[in-house]
Protein backbone atom coordinates (compact mmCIF):
# COMPACT_ATOMS: atom_id res chain seq x y z
CA UNK A 1 0.00 0.00 0.00
CA UNK A 2 1.31 3.23 -0.82
CA UNK A 3 2.12 5.51 2.32
CA UNK A 4 0.11 7.94 0.87
CA UNK A 5 -2.00 6.05 2.52
CA UNK A 6 -2.40 5.39 6.52
CA UNK A 7 -4.29 3.86 8.95
CA UNK A 8 -5.56 4.92 12.44
CA UNK A 9 -7.93 4.64 15.38
CA UNK A 10 -11.30 7.02 15.44
CA UNK A 11 -13.27 7.42 18.92
CA UNK A 12 -16.48 7.59 17.25
CA UNK A 13 -19.54 7.61 19.41
CA UNK A 14 -18.35 5.95 22.37
CA UNK A 15 -16.39 3.23 20.10
CA UNK A 16 -13.03 3.15 18.77
CA UNK A 17 -13.11 2.43 15.29
CA UNK A 18 -10.13 1.36 12.93
CA UNK A 19 -9.82 3.89 10.01
CA UNK A 20 -7.81 1.13 7.36
CA UNK A 21 -5.39 2.84 4.40
CA UNK A 22 -7.20 6.54 4.08
CA UNK A 23 -5.71 8.96 1.94
CA UNK A 24 -3.54 11.69 4.22
CA UNK A 25 -5.39 14.12 3.10
CA UNK A 26 -8.87 12.57 3.61
CA UNK A 27 -11.67 14.93 6.03
CA UNK A 28 -13.28 13.15 8.80
CA UNK A 29 -16.26 13.82 6.79
CA UNK A 30 -15.10 11.28 4.36
CA UNK A 31 -13.60 8.92 7.11
CA UNK A 32 -16.44 8.93 8.65
CA UNK A 33 -18.77 7.94 5.82
CA UNK A 34 -16.95 6.38 2.99
CA UNK A 35 -14.77 4.29 5.65
CA UNK A 36 -16.53 3.98 8.47
CA UNK A 37 -20.27 4.13 6.70
CA UNK A 38 -20.90 6.61 9.85
CA UNK A 39 -23.29 8.26 7.66
CA UNK A 40 -25.63 10.77 9.86
CA UNK A 41 -23.09 14.05 8.78
CA UNK A 42 -23.99 15.11 5.61
CA UNK A 43 -21.46 16.50 2.89
CA UNK A 44 -23.15 20.26 1.82
CA UNK A 45 -20.74 22.48 1.00
CA UNK A 46 -17.84 21.83 1.61
CA UNK A 47 -16.29 24.98 3.14
CA UNK A 48 -18.41 25.14 6.29
CA UNK A 49 -21.25 27.03 5.66
CA UNK A 50 -24.18 25.12 5.58
CA UNK A 51 -23.28 22.83 8.89
CA UNK A 52 -25.07 19.91 7.65
CA UNK A 53 -21.99 17.54 8.71
CA UNK A 54 -21.97 19.23 12.01
CA UNK A 55 -20.25 16.61 14.77
CA UNK A 56 -18.95 17.29 18.56
CA UNK A 57 -15.36 17.28 18.49
CA UNK A 58 -14.78 16.95 22.61
CA UNK A 59 -17.30 18.59 23.38
CA UNK A 60 -17.52 21.65 20.50
CA UNK A 61 -19.55 21.40 16.91
CA UNK A 62 -17.72 21.46 14.27
CA UNK A 63 -17.66 20.67 10.65
CA UNK A 64 -16.32 17.35 9.83
CA UNK A 65 -15.46 18.95 6.28
CA UNK A 66 -13.02 20.74 7.49
CA UNK A 67 -10.92 18.77 9.84
CA UNK A 68 -8.06 16.84 8.82
CA UNK A 69 -9.27 13.14 9.74
CA UNK A 70 -5.77 11.87 10.72
CA UNK A 71 -5.31 14.83 13.31
CA UNK A 72 -8.25 14.06 14.87
CA UNK A 73 -7.43 9.99 16.13
CA UNK A 74 -7.01 11.58 19.78
CA UNK A 75 -10.39 13.02 19.88
CA UNK A 76 -14.03 12.37 21.27
CA UNK A 77 -16.30 12.60 18.23
CA UNK A 78 -20.08 12.41 18.98
CA UNK A 79 -22.36 12.23 15.55
CA UNK A 80 -26.36 12.77 16.09
CA UNK A 81 -26.46 8.97 16.03
CA UNK A 82 -24.42 9.14 19.33
CA UNK A 83 -26.24 11.62 21.27
CA UNK A 84 -29.09 9.49 22.31
CA UNK A 85 -28.92 6.67 25.09
CA UNK A 86 -27.23 3.25 24.52
CA UNK A 87 -31.06 1.55 23.64
CA UNK A 88 -31.19 3.72 20.83
CA UNK A 89 -34.14 6.09 22.42
CA UNK A 90 -34.48 9.27 20.83
CA UNK A 91 -33.44 12.71 22.61
CA UNK A 92 -35.82 14.78 23.89
CA UNK A 93 -34.46 17.41 21.17
CA UNK A 94 -34.97 14.47 18.79
CA UNK A 95 -38.23 13.52 19.41
CA UNK A 96 -39.45 17.66 19.03
CA UNK A 97 -37.84 17.78 15.71
CA UNK A 98 -40.42 14.82 14.68
CA UNK A 99 -43.24 16.23 17.15
CA UNK A 100 -42.79 19.88 15.28
CA UNK A 101 -42.02 18.11 11.54
CA UNK A 102 -38.88 20.52 12.23
CA UNK A 103 -37.97 17.60 9.19
CA UNK A 104 -38.71 17.82 5.22
CA UNK A 105 -36.10 16.87 3.48
CA UNK A 106 -33.73 15.88 6.31
CA UNK A 107 -30.30 16.76 4.83
CA UNK A 108 -29.59 19.31 7.07
CA UNK A 109 -31.44 17.78 10.29
CA UNK A 110 -27.97 15.86 12.00
CA UNK A 111 -26.36 18.68 11.72
CA UNK A 112 -28.67 21.01 13.03
CA UNK A 113 -29.22 18.58 15.82
CA UNK A 114 -25.79 18.33 16.87
CA UNK A 115 -24.84 21.90 17.04
CA UNK A 116 -28.46 22.70 18.61
CA UNK A 117 -27.79 20.34 21.36
CA UNK A 118 -24.43 21.61 22.54
CA UNK A 119 -25.95 25.37 22.00
CA UNK A 120 -29.09 24.09 24.13
CA UNK A 121 -26.48 22.80 26.83
CA UNK A 122 -24.42 26.52 26.77
CA UNK A 123 -27.78 28.36 26.75
CA UNK A 124 -30.57 27.03 28.83
CA UNK A 125 -33.73 28.63 28.69
CA UNK A 126 -32.69 30.26 25.13
CA UNK A 127 -35.82 31.86 23.57
CA UNK A 128 -36.80 31.77 20.00
CA UNK A 129 -34.68 35.08 19.40
CA UNK A 130 -31.15 33.47 20.68
CA UNK A 131 -32.27 30.45 18.67
CA UNK A 132 -32.17 32.34 15.39
CA UNK A 133 -29.40 34.57 16.93
CA UNK A 134 -26.70 31.88 17.63
CA UNK A 135 -27.58 28.77 14.91
CA UNK A 136 -26.62 30.42 12.04
CA UNK A 137 -23.88 27.84 11.25
CA UNK A 138 -27.02 25.31 9.96
CA UNK A 139 -28.44 25.97 6.49
CA UNK A 140 -31.79 24.43 6.24
CA UNK A 141 -33.18 24.64 2.24
CA UNK A 142 -36.68 23.77 2.74
CA UNK A 143 -38.55 24.30 5.79
CA UNK A 144 -37.80 28.07 6.08
CA UNK A 145 -36.49 27.23 9.64
CA UNK A 146 -39.56 28.33 11.80
CA UNK A 147 -40.41 24.56 12.63
CA UNK A 148 -36.36 23.71 13.58
CA UNK A 149 -37.30 27.05 15.68
CA UNK A 150 -40.30 25.76 17.02
CA UNK A 151 -38.76 22.29 17.84
CA UNK A 152 -35.37 23.72 19.49
CA UNK A 153 -37.65 26.16 21.90
CA UNK A 154 -39.87 23.68 22.65
CA UNK A 155 -37.05 21.81 24.24
CA UNK A 156 -35.88 24.66 25.73
CA UNK A 157 -38.79 25.91 27.50
CA UNK A 158 -39.27 21.93 28.79
CA UNK A 159 -36.03 21.46 30.15
CA UNK A 160 -36.17 24.75 31.97
CA UNK A 161 -39.29 24.03 33.39
CA UNK A 162 -38.16 20.66 34.47
CA UNK A 163 -35.27 22.38 35.77
CA UNK A 164 -36.93 24.91 37.45
CA UNK B 1 1.88 10.24 17.30
CA UNK B 2 2.15 9.66 13.62
CA UNK B 3 5.71 11.97 14.09
CA UNK B 4 7.22 9.48 11.19
CA UNK B 5 4.93 9.25 8.79
CA UNK B 6 6.13 10.58 5.20
CA UNK B 7 3.07 13.00 4.23
CA UNK B 8 0.98 13.37 7.75
CA UNK B 9 3.46 14.64 10.99
CA UNK B 10 1.53 15.37 14.32
CA UNK B 11 4.14 16.71 16.67
CA UNK B 12 2.77 17.86 20.39
CA UNK B 13 5.86 20.59 20.79
CA UNK B 14 7.14 23.49 18.62
CA UNK B 15 10.94 21.51 18.48
CA UNK B 16 8.70 19.03 17.25
CA UNK B 17 6.99 20.87 14.93
CA UNK B 18 10.07 22.27 13.80
CA UNK B 19 11.66 19.31 13.01
CA UNK B 20 9.11 17.59 11.02
CA UNK B 21 8.93 20.83 8.94
CA UNK B 22 12.74 20.46 8.20
CA UNK B 23 12.16 16.93 7.49
CA UNK B 24 9.18 17.28 5.05
CA UNK B 25 10.09 20.78 3.82
CA UNK B 26 7.09 20.68 1.26
CA UNK B 27 4.89 20.35 3.90
CA UNK B 28 1.47 22.86 5.06
CA UNK B 29 1.33 23.74 8.60
CA UNK B 30 -2.87 23.33 9.01
CA UNK B 31 -4.22 23.66 12.07
CA UNK B 32 -7.85 24.09 12.20
CA UNK B 33 -7.85 22.93 8.79
CA UNK B 34 -10.75 25.78 7.73
CA UNK B 35 -8.49 27.50 5.23
CA UNK B 36 -6.98 24.27 3.47
CA UNK B 37 -9.38 22.01 3.35
CA UNK B 38 -12.29 23.88 0.82
CA UNK B 39 -8.88 24.37 -1.49
CA UNK B 40 -8.19 20.67 -0.94
CA UNK B 41 -11.62 19.77 -1.76
CA UNK B 42 -11.90 21.93 -4.53
CA UNK B 43 -8.65 21.18 -6.38
CA UNK B 44 -7.06 24.14 -5.81
CA UNK B 45 -4.32 23.26 -3.69
CA UNK B 46 -2.33 19.85 -3.52
CA UNK B 47 -0.42 20.12 -0.35
CA UNK B 48 2.56 16.78 -0.25
CA UNK B 49 1.99 16.40 3.47
CA UNK B 50 0.68 18.37 6.63
CA UNK B 51 2.09 19.63 9.65
CA UNK B 52 -0.64 19.59 12.17
CA UNK B 53 -0.78 22.17 14.95
CA UNK B 54 -3.55 20.69 16.64
CA UNK B 55 -2.04 19.16 19.48
CA UNK B 56 0.34 21.47 20.16
CA UNK B 57 -0.59 22.94 23.00
CA UNK B 58 1.98 25.65 23.76
CA UNK B 59 0.69 27.35 20.63
CA UNK B 60 -2.26 27.58 22.32
CA UNK B 61 -4.27 29.59 24.50
CA UNK B 62 -3.88 33.55 25.28
CA UNK B 63 -1.55 34.95 28.11
CA UNK B 64 -0.35 38.45 29.44
CA UNK B 65 3.12 39.19 29.01
CA UNK B 66 3.43 42.60 30.22
CA UNK B 67 2.18 45.04 28.36
CA UNK B 68 1.05 42.62 25.91
CA UNK B 69 -1.17 39.89 25.32
CA UNK B 70 0.48 37.17 23.85
CA UNK B 71 -2.32 34.69 21.56
CA UNK B 72 -0.83 31.27 20.50
CA UNK B 73 -1.22 30.62 16.65
CA UNK B 74 -3.61 28.03 17.22
CA UNK B 75 -5.32 29.30 19.72
CA UNK B 76 -9.15 28.70 18.10
CA UNK B 77 -11.02 32.03 17.19
CA UNK B 78 -13.40 31.13 19.77
CA UNK B 79 -10.70 31.94 22.36
CA UNK B 80 -10.76 35.57 21.40
CA UNK B 81 -14.76 36.22 21.68
CA UNK B 82 -14.08 37.46 25.77
CA UNK B 83 -10.82 39.34 25.40
CA UNK B 84 -11.30 42.68 27.72
CA UNK B 85 -7.96 43.74 26.69
CA UNK B 86 -8.22 43.90 22.93
CA UNK B 87 -11.65 44.53 22.78
CA UNK B 88 -10.99 45.37 18.70
CA UNK B 89 -9.69 41.59 18.31
CA UNK B 90 -12.66 40.20 20.13
CA UNK B 91 -15.07 42.18 17.86
CA UNK B 92 -13.22 40.88 14.74
CA UNK B 93 -13.48 37.27 15.84
CA UNK B 94 -17.10 37.44 17.01
CA UNK B 95 -18.42 37.77 13.31
CA UNK B 96 -15.98 35.42 12.28
CA UNK B 97 -17.73 32.86 10.40
CA UNK B 98 -20.27 30.46 11.95
CA UNK B 99 -20.07 28.96 15.66
CA UNK B 100 -18.64 25.87 14.30
CA UNK B 101 -16.18 27.52 12.15
CA UNK B 102 -15.07 29.68 15.49
CA UNK B 103 -14.30 25.87 16.92
CA UNK B 104 -11.87 25.37 14.37
CA UNK B 105 -10.50 28.55 12.83
CA UNK B 106 -7.06 29.83 14.65
CA UNK B 107 -5.76 33.62 15.09
CA UNK B 108 -2.90 31.97 13.62
CA UNK B 109 -4.68 30.75 10.13
CA UNK B 110 -6.29 34.08 9.69
CA UNK B 111 -2.67 35.90 9.43
CA UNK B 112 -1.56 33.24 7.89
CA UNK B 113 -4.21 32.96 4.82
CA UNK B 114 -2.90 36.65 4.62
CA UNK B 115 -5.95 38.11 2.62
CA UNK B 116 -7.06 41.22 3.05
CA UNK B 117 -10.95 40.66 3.83
CA UNK B 118 -9.87 38.11 6.70
CA UNK B 119 -11.44 39.35 9.90
CA UNK B 120 -8.81 39.84 12.37
CA UNK B 121 -6.27 41.70 9.91
CA UNK B 122 -7.51 45.15 10.20
CA UNK B 123 -7.46 45.10 13.80
CA UNK B 124 -3.90 43.54 14.25
CA UNK B 125 -2.59 46.20 12.29
CA UNK B 126 -4.75 48.77 14.09
CA UNK B 127 -3.44 47.32 17.41
CA UNK B 128 -0.03 47.42 16.19
CA UNK B 129 0.73 43.77 16.68
CA UNK B 130 3.52 41.82 16.22
CA UNK B 131 4.22 37.98 15.06
CA UNK B 132 6.32 35.72 16.57
CA UNK B 133 7.97 33.28 14.13
CA UNK B 134 9.82 30.32 15.45
CA UNK B 135 12.61 28.69 13.91
CA UNK B 136 15.37 26.28 14.65
CA UNK B 137 17.66 29.18 15.18
CA UNK B 138 15.10 30.63 17.47
CA UNK B 139 12.17 33.13 17.60
CA UNK B 140 12.00 36.71 16.14
CA UNK B 141 9.70 39.10 16.03
CA UNK B 142 8.19 41.13 12.85
CA UNK B 143 5.50 43.79 13.19
CA UNK B 144 2.43 42.52 11.89
CA UNK B 145 1.95 45.65 9.41
CA UNK B 146 5.21 44.41 7.73
CA UNK B 147 4.28 40.54 7.69
CA UNK B 148 1.81 40.45 4.85
CA UNK B 149 3.76 41.02 1.37
CA UNK B 150 0.70 40.27 -0.91
CA UNK B 151 -2.17 37.78 -1.01
CA UNK B 152 -1.57 35.13 0.83
CA UNK B 153 2.20 35.89 1.17
CA UNK B 154 4.30 36.45 4.04
CA UNK B 155 7.88 37.08 5.63
CA UNK B 156 7.54 33.57 6.80
CA UNK B 157 10.73 31.88 5.80
CA UNK B 158 11.54 28.04 4.95
CA UNK B 159 11.51 26.33 7.93
CA UNK B 160 9.70 28.53 10.26
CA UNK B 161 6.49 28.56 11.89
CA UNK B 162 3.99 31.56 12.95
CA UNK B 163 3.84 30.88 16.99
CA UNK B 164 2.52 33.53 18.38
CA UNK B 165 0.86 36.97 17.85
CA UNK B 166 1.72 40.02 20.32
CA UNK B 167 -1.35 42.25 20.85
CA UNK B 168 -0.13 45.11 23.08
CA UNK B 169 -3.19 46.25 25.53
CA UNK B 170 -4.04 49.88 24.82
CA UNK B 171 -6.56 52.29 27.35
CA UNK B 172 -8.97 53.61 25.12
CA UNK B 173 -11.82 52.72 22.74
CA UNK B 174 -11.43 50.00 20.25
CA UNK B 175 -13.79 48.34 17.93
CA UNK B 176 -14.10 46.56 14.46
CA UNK B 177 -16.99 47.07 11.73
CA UNK B 178 -17.41 45.41 8.51
CA UNK B 179 -20.23 45.30 5.61
CA UNK B 180 -21.22 42.36 3.60
CA UNK B 181 -24.25 41.58 1.86
CA UNK B 182 -25.85 39.95 5.42
CA UNK B 183 -25.47 40.19 8.45
CA UNK B 184 -24.66 36.45 9.39
CA UNK B 185 -21.61 34.47 7.77
CA UNK B 186 -20.26 36.93 5.10
CA UNK B 187 -17.20 37.74 4.31
CA UNK B 188 -15.90 41.26 4.27
CA UNK B 189 -16.64 43.57 1.16
CA UNK B 190 -14.82 46.13 3.61
CA UNK B 191 -14.02 46.43 7.01
CA UNK B 192 -12.11 48.12 9.64
CA UNK B 193 -10.60 48.74 13.14
CA UNK B 194 -10.20 51.63 15.24
CA UNK B 195 -7.73 51.75 18.53
CA UNK B 196 -7.89 55.01 20.37
CA UNK B 197 -5.20 55.39 22.50
CA UNK B 198 -5.59 57.52 25.49
CA UNK B 199 -2.37 57.75 26.93
CA UNK B 200 -0.64 58.82 23.70
CA UNK B 201 -3.71 60.42 22.76
CA UNK B 202 -3.15 58.94 19.35
CA UNK B 203 -5.60 56.94 17.44
CA UNK B 204 -4.86 54.12 15.10
CA UNK B 205 -7.03 53.02 11.95
CA UNK B 206 -6.62 49.08 9.94
CA UNK B 207 -8.33 48.98 6.76
CA UNK B 208 -9.81 45.48 5.47
CA UNK B 209 -9.86 45.20 1.62
CA UNK B 210 -8.83 48.97 0.97
CA UNK B 211 -5.43 47.42 -0.65
CA UNK B 212 -4.08 43.79 -0.98
CA UNK B 213 -2.89 43.77 2.28
CA UNK B 214 -4.51 45.00 5.13
CA UNK B 215 -3.21 48.26 5.93
CA UNK B 216 -3.21 51.36 8.26
CA UNK B 217 -4.91 54.67 7.17
CA UNK B 218 -2.22 57.55 8.36
CA UNK B 219 -3.83 60.62 6.56
CA UNK B 220 -6.88 59.78 8.26
CA UNK B 221 -5.38 59.17 11.74
CA UNK B 222 -3.53 62.25 11.77
CA UNK B 223 -6.64 64.58 10.75
CA UNK B 224 -8.94 63.12 13.04
CA UNK B 225 -6.29 62.72 16.24
CA UNK B 226 -5.09 66.42 15.26
CA UNK B 227 -9.22 67.59 15.52
CA UNK B 228 -10.01 65.35 18.55
CA UNK B 229 -10.53 67.37 21.98
CA UNK B 230 -9.29 64.78 24.40
CA UNK B 231 -10.22 66.61 27.20
CA UNK B 232 -14.18 66.57 26.21
CA UNK B 233 -13.62 63.53 24.10
CA UNK B 234 -15.08 65.05 20.66
CA UNK B 235 -14.82 65.36 17.34
CA UNK B 236 -16.69 67.65 15.36
CA UNK B 237 -18.73 65.83 12.98
CA UNK B 238 -17.14 67.91 9.36
CA UNK B 239 -13.76 66.26 11.51
CA UNK B 240 -14.96 63.07 11.53
CA UNK B 241 -16.28 63.42 7.55
CA UNK B 242 -12.81 64.95 6.54
CA UNK B 243 -10.80 62.01 8.39
CA UNK B 244 -13.29 59.36 6.51
CA UNK B 245 -12.73 60.88 3.08
CA UNK B 246 -8.79 60.84 3.54
CA UNK B 247 -9.24 57.20 4.38
CA UNK B 248 -11.16 56.71 1.35
CA UNK B 249 -9.30 58.57 -0.77
CA UNK B 250 -5.88 56.92 0.15
CA UNK B 251 -7.55 53.48 -0.28
CA UNK B 252 -6.64 51.10 -3.34
CA UNK B 253 -9.25 48.05 -3.41
CA UNK B 254 -9.32 45.19 -5.13
CA UNK B 255 -12.07 45.43 -8.09
CA UNK B 256 -13.70 41.87 -7.84
CA UNK B 257 -17.13 40.00 -8.56
CA UNK B 258 -17.84 40.57 -4.95
CA UNK B 259 -17.51 43.83 -5.16
CA UNK B 260 -16.20 47.24 -6.93
CA UNK B 261 -13.46 49.06 -6.21
CA UNK B 262 -15.27 51.91 -6.66
CA UNK B 263 -17.89 50.65 -3.93
CA UNK B 264 -15.18 49.26 -1.54
CA UNK B 265 -13.93 52.89 -1.31
CA UNK B 266 -16.88 54.37 -0.74
CA UNK B 267 -17.61 51.70 2.18
CA UNK B 268 -14.05 52.03 3.76
CA UNK B 269 -15.07 55.87 4.13
CA UNK B 270 -18.38 55.28 5.73
CA UNK B 271 -17.06 52.67 7.80
CA UNK B 272 -14.09 54.90 9.23
CA UNK B 273 -16.58 57.82 9.72
CA UNK B 274 -18.87 55.00 11.48
CA UNK B 275 -16.12 54.02 13.67
CA UNK B 276 -15.06 57.57 14.92
CA UNK B 277 -18.49 58.74 15.48
CA UNK B 278 -18.73 56.14 18.40
CA UNK B 279 -15.40 56.47 19.51
CA UNK B 280 -15.88 60.20 19.98
CA UNK B 281 -18.91 62.66 20.77
CA UNK B 282 -19.41 64.12 17.47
Amino acid sequence: MSDERLSYDLRVDGATRHVADAWYFDSLLTVLREHLGVTGPKHGCGHGRCGACTVLVDGEPQCACLLLAATAADSEITTVAGLGAPDDALTDLQAAFVEHNAVQCGYCTPGFIVAAERFLEEHPGATEDDIRRHLYGNLCRCTGYTKIVDAIAAVAARRSAADG
Amino acid sequence: MLLDHRYVAIPETLSEVLAALQARPDARVIAGGTELMPDLLAGRKHPTGFVSLRKVGALRGVRRDGPALVVGAATPIVDLLDLPEAPALAAAAASLGTPQVRNQATAGGNVMSALPFRNLLPALVALDAEVELASADGTRRVPYRDFTLAPGATRLADGEVLAALRVPVVDGFQSYVKVGRRNAQFVAVSSAALVVDDRARALRIGLGNAARIPVRAPAAEAFAAAHADWEARTLAADAAAEAARLAAADADPPDDPIASAAYRRHATGVLVRRLLERAFDV
